[in-house]
């Protein structure tokens, strides 16, 4: 009894079956990667939309000191450019810029323990549909009166 | 007894034919998985890494305009010049590469960089437009940025 002498092998049923389950194990790291790859180009999208947010709020620090309190979209505020300090230099519609929602709020800024009452709160969203799902960026800065 | 576990009949012609059939299909398959997943790995690794160019050259290139006491773009609008004298530092591409040149040195910042475009916007100029595009292999990503230049005088 030194060998096992079974000399049976698989039947039919069992190489199948346990090539099935190959093709299973297979399938479901295929899908690991490929639901890796969706996620890299949402990381994508959202890098897009973080720098738009950023440009936005740096063209507000360089041209729109004067905005009243309020929420804007981006043609509301690109129309009144040049209008004593109230305004965007463009209306971000560029395909480059990607096809970005924007929402821009202006709030009165509270800053605790401070006698500062110039300072305004800018809140910049940008927002995208993707599969109908709504994302959205946001970012917020605050801005002096000049 | 014995005669019997030594059953040396082996697999017919038939049987040996269908089961490599059987496998072969299986490996093909497999096969086709295995390059679908390769695929999709190389994809979202040059997408990553193009990404992460295009955004890492952009935070840089921000942070020394946000500290540059003069900023100036080239007639090419491909060349940024940052200061002047000593602390002068240059953004261009080279070979494919931006290259960050300061201190009489170049370091090169991003690889595969396709497309470098500086160029001041607004109607007063005073907003310095920065896009970048990073090509490598399949993959594509282009990056647009603007930045408010703190050099005003008062």
């Amino acid at each position: 009894m030194l060998f096992i002498n079974n000399k049976k092998g698989f039947t039919l049923i069992e190489v199948l079956t346990s090539m099935l389950l190959l093709v299973l194990l297979t399938i479901s790291l295929y899908a690991v990667v490929v639901s890796s790859n969706i996620w890299i180009s949402k990381a994508g999208k959202s890098t897009r939309a973080i720098t738009l947010a950023n440009s936005i709020i740096e063209d507000i620090k360089a041209n729109s000191y004067n905005i009243p309190v309020g929420v804007y979209n981006r043609i509301m505020i690109y129309e009144s450019i040049g209008k004593n300090g109230l305004g965007l230099s463009t209306n971000y519609s560029d395909e480059k810029w990607g096809n970005y929602d924007i929402s821009i709020t202006i709030n009165e800024a509270s800053m605790a323990n401070t006698s500062a009452n110039n300072l305004l709160e800018v809140i910049v969203k940008v927002s995208w549909e993707e599969d109908s799902i709504n994302y959205e960026e946001k970012l917020i800065s605050i801005i002096a009166r000049r | 007894m014995l005669e019997k576990n030594f059953n040396q009949k082996g697999f017919s012609l038939i049987e040996l034919i269908l089961a490599l059939g059987i496998s072969t299909l299986v490996i093909i398959s497999l096969l086709l998985v295995f390059i679908a997943s390769l695929n999709a790995y190389k994809w979202g690794s040059t997408a990553t890494d193009n990404q992460y160019m295009a955004r890492r050259a952009i935070n840089d290139i921000e942070k020394d305009v946000k500290e540059a006491k003069l900023v100036k773009i080239n007639e090419e609008n491909d060349i940024l010049t940052l200061n002047e004298g000593k602390e002068e530092i240059r953004y261009y591409t080279q070979k494919q590469n931006l290259i960050r040149y300061a201190n009489k040195s170049a370091t090169p910042i991003a690889e595969n960089v396709s497309l470098l475009l500086f160029e001041f916007q607004a109607e007063n100029d005073n907003l310095l437009g920065i896009e970048i595009g990073v090509t490598s292999g399949d993959g594509d990503y282009c990056l647009k940025a603007q930045i408010f230049p703190r050099t005003f005088k008062p």
